[in-house]
């Protein structure tokens, strides 16, 4: 009774009428509606379906956040520590080409980097923490896209990184840095940021499914950070830098990010380095670097949480 | 569209060890068949594969009717899932879990929150139902399992160990909910180690071993593959368990078992009137004393141990090895 009862893949999606136990089966009933993407596997599974998965699947992260009260203190604490004391002990230190003021100089560094390093750190971590745990089978056996599952855990990244964001920003007012060219710029260079933390979260995610526990994730996760961090103008001008290493930090994203927040908050950018492309079309480099990287990562995270997760 | 479940000559291989080597099984729709075997038989490799978590070696499996490799997503929307260990979000509430992953399962928002409801009603889980998983007692949390396991009422359901760390209330009534379940047509694949278990749930037993299907029927079917009974003596001195094991070898037809910490040989002999009588003269010859005997009909256990030449009791096969 077995082989006409099954239903093979290929004849399934040939769509060819199969017998079953004396019944034409009509061939509606396996007529499987295609989704968007890939033949065969996506079954069912459309853009409104995803989307809807995706939010499901962030909110499921983000309803544990008001059980973690030690994460959020957290995370508002460290930046406001970073921020001001980056504004009022390193400040003074710090000269800018042609006298510019530091704390206007730095803000958007300082939020282009905590995006990065919150997206990143953030979703690295807990990413590795998910495999470590039994949820993640019992996510694996609905009907989810496997792309969905990752999706809301970059998600809560980028959403937990941006807590940092709105610390940071509030901090700087305090210190007394504005925003000079108007709230839709403003609000622009806020949306870059968000697709640059996205990118940098879908990193983490990388490293998250690469490593084999959490406890490699909290330090794989930060350690290439900080190359990332120094080697750009977000905190320093590329100009203090020596020459060989200045165009490096003025191909790196981050220089790109952090050039459009400063443009688009009317802030100085003493980005310091002549003739080089990002340096001339910021946000478009940055636009262009956060889409690249994902482009890249998104991929091969979920083709490694696939061959990881199913051996 | 049919309900059952199929696998053909599955094999799934962790490095060179095999999980699973060649498995063969069926069961038709609306029945319950029990995957019965010690640990690290391959039940939950089945179970993983079967669910799409795991992606075989070699053969294939067949899951309501659409072949688990090819499309996963058509099997994951006709089945229910509860796992070996319990998989429920700790810092969410236990109507939050159930609501999750009823929406997960494209259940509207009122029709999920209803069905949680009944759920945590027929789990007895109502007043707990407000607070987070992660203060639940270990026997709450597999009930909670069960429950999300059944949101979407699923046609093919899947338990791995259901009942493992449940008190005998919640137990009987967690087998009740399953015979009701069964009542209405699902079809279950159910595992566990509790022949008792196997025994009051299943229609068919599978009793797997190192991978392999070892023995399939009822268990009325089981129990005839050994007409032969069980006898098992207790003796006073713990010495002269090797002499006392001896004379047993010579009625026996199965290698005797001995659990040296109870002083306990066990063996299956020929259904034969007298034996008994002829074993305890010879006991009594040899001068071994006895604290205790007995002579009973097969269990599963014993079909288990005529199949295999090992027990199914983890502790005495432990036992066992200690004494070679
Ligand atoms: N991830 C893994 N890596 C290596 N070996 C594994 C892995 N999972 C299972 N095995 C091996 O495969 C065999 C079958 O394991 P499985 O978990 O399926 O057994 P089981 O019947 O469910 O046992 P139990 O009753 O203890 O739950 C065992 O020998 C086990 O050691
Ligand atoms: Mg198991």
């Amino acid at each position: 009774m077995k082989p006409n009862t099954i239903i093979d893949g290929a004849a399934a999606s040939d769509g060819e009428k199969q017998v079953v136990a004396g019944r034409h089966r009509s061939t509606r009933s396996h007529h499987v509606t295609r989704g968007w993407a890939g033949p065969g596997k996506l079954e069912g599974i459309t853009p409104v379906t995803f989307f809807v998965d995706v939010y499901l699947l962030t909110r499921r992260l983000l309803m544990r956040m008001p059980h973690q009260p030690d994460l959020i203190v957290y995370s508002i604490v460290q930046p406001a520590i970073f921020t001001l004391a980056m504004v009022y002990l390193f400040g003074k230190a710090i000269a800018l080409p042609g006298g510019a003021d530091y704390t206007d100089f730095v803000i958007a560094g300082l939020l282009a980097q905590t995006v990065v390093m919150g997206a990143a750190s953030a979703t690295s971590g807990g990413i590795a923490f998910e495999l470590s745990q039994k949820t993640i089978d019992r996510l694996r056996t609905l009907p989810l896209s496997r792309l969905s599952i990752l999706a809301g855990c970059t998600n809560a990244g980028v959403i937990r990184a941006f807590i940092t964001v709105f610390v940071t920003t509030v901090c700087g007012l305090v210190a007394g840095w504005r925003a000079q060219a108007g709230l839709g710029n403003a609000l622009l260079a806020f949306v870059i940021l968000l697709l640059f933390g996205l990118a940098m979260s879908w990193v983490g995610a990388l490293i998250g499914v690469s490593v084999s526990n959490p406890e490699v994730a909290a330090g794989a996760g930060t350690v290439w950070l900080f190359p990332v961090m120094y080697l750009s103008n977000a905190l320093t001008p590329v100009s203090a830098m020596p020459g060989w290493l200045q165009p490096v930090a003025g191909w790196n994203p981050l220089s790109a990010v952090t050039t459009a927040c400063r443009q688009l908050f009317g802030n100085p950018t003493a980005f310091g380095v002549e003739n080089i492309w990002p340096a001339d079309h910021p946000i478009l480099a940055s636009v262009s670097w956060s889409l690249a990287i994902m482009l890249v990562t998104v991929p091969l995270t979920v083709w490694k949480f696939v061959r990881r997760t199913s051996r | 569209m049919d309900n059952g479940i199929y696998t053909e000559n599955l094999t799934k291989k962790y490095g060179a060890v095999y999980g699973l080597h060649g498995l063969n099984l069926q069961v038709s729709a609306g029945t319950v068949l029990g995957l019965l075997g010690p640990n690290g038989a391959g039940k939950t490799t089945t179970v993983n594969i079967l669910t799409t978590l795991l992606k075989p070696d070699g053969g294939s499996a067949w899951v309501g009717g659409f072949n688990v490799a090819r499309h996963p997503l058509q099997v994951r929307r006709r089945i229910g899932v509860s796992g070996q260990e319990t998989a429920v979000e700790p810092l969410l509430t236990g109507a939050e879990n159930l609501e999750l992953f009823g929406r997960l399962h494209r259940l509207s928002r009122r029709h999920a929150r209803g069905r949680a409801q009944e759920l945590l009603d027929t789990f007895d889980l109502t007043a707990a139902a407000g607070r987070l998983a992660r203060t639940y007692s270990g026997g709450m949390r597999r009930r909670l399992d069960l429950a999300i396991s059944l949101i979407k009422r699923p046609s093919i359901l899947f338990l791995d160990e259901p009942t493992t760390g449940l008190d005998p209330r919640s137990r009987t009534a967690t087998w009740d909910l399953i015979r009701e379940l069964v009542g209405s047509g699902v079809t279950l694949l159910l595992t566990t180690q509790y022949l008792e278990e196997a025994d009051q749930l299943a229609d068919l037993i599978a009793v797997v071993d190192q991978g392999r299907l070892i023995a399939e029927g009822t268990v009325e079917e089981l129990k005839t593959r050994t007409s032969d009974d069980r006898i098992e003596i207790v003796l006073r001195d713990h010495e002269l368990l090797p002499l006392a094991a001896t004379i047993l070898d010579r009625f026996a037809t199965s290698e005797a078992v001995v659990t040296r910490s109870e002083r306990r040989i066990a063996v299956m002999a020929p259904h034969k009137p007298g034996l008994l009588t002829q074993v305890l003269r010879e006991m009594d010859a040899a001068a071994i004393e006895l604290e205790d005997v007995e002579l009973r009909r097969p269990t599963l256990d014993d079909v288990f141990f005529t199949l295999t030449g090992r027990p199914m009791d983890v502790k005495a096969q432990h036992e066992m090895a200690t004494v070679e």
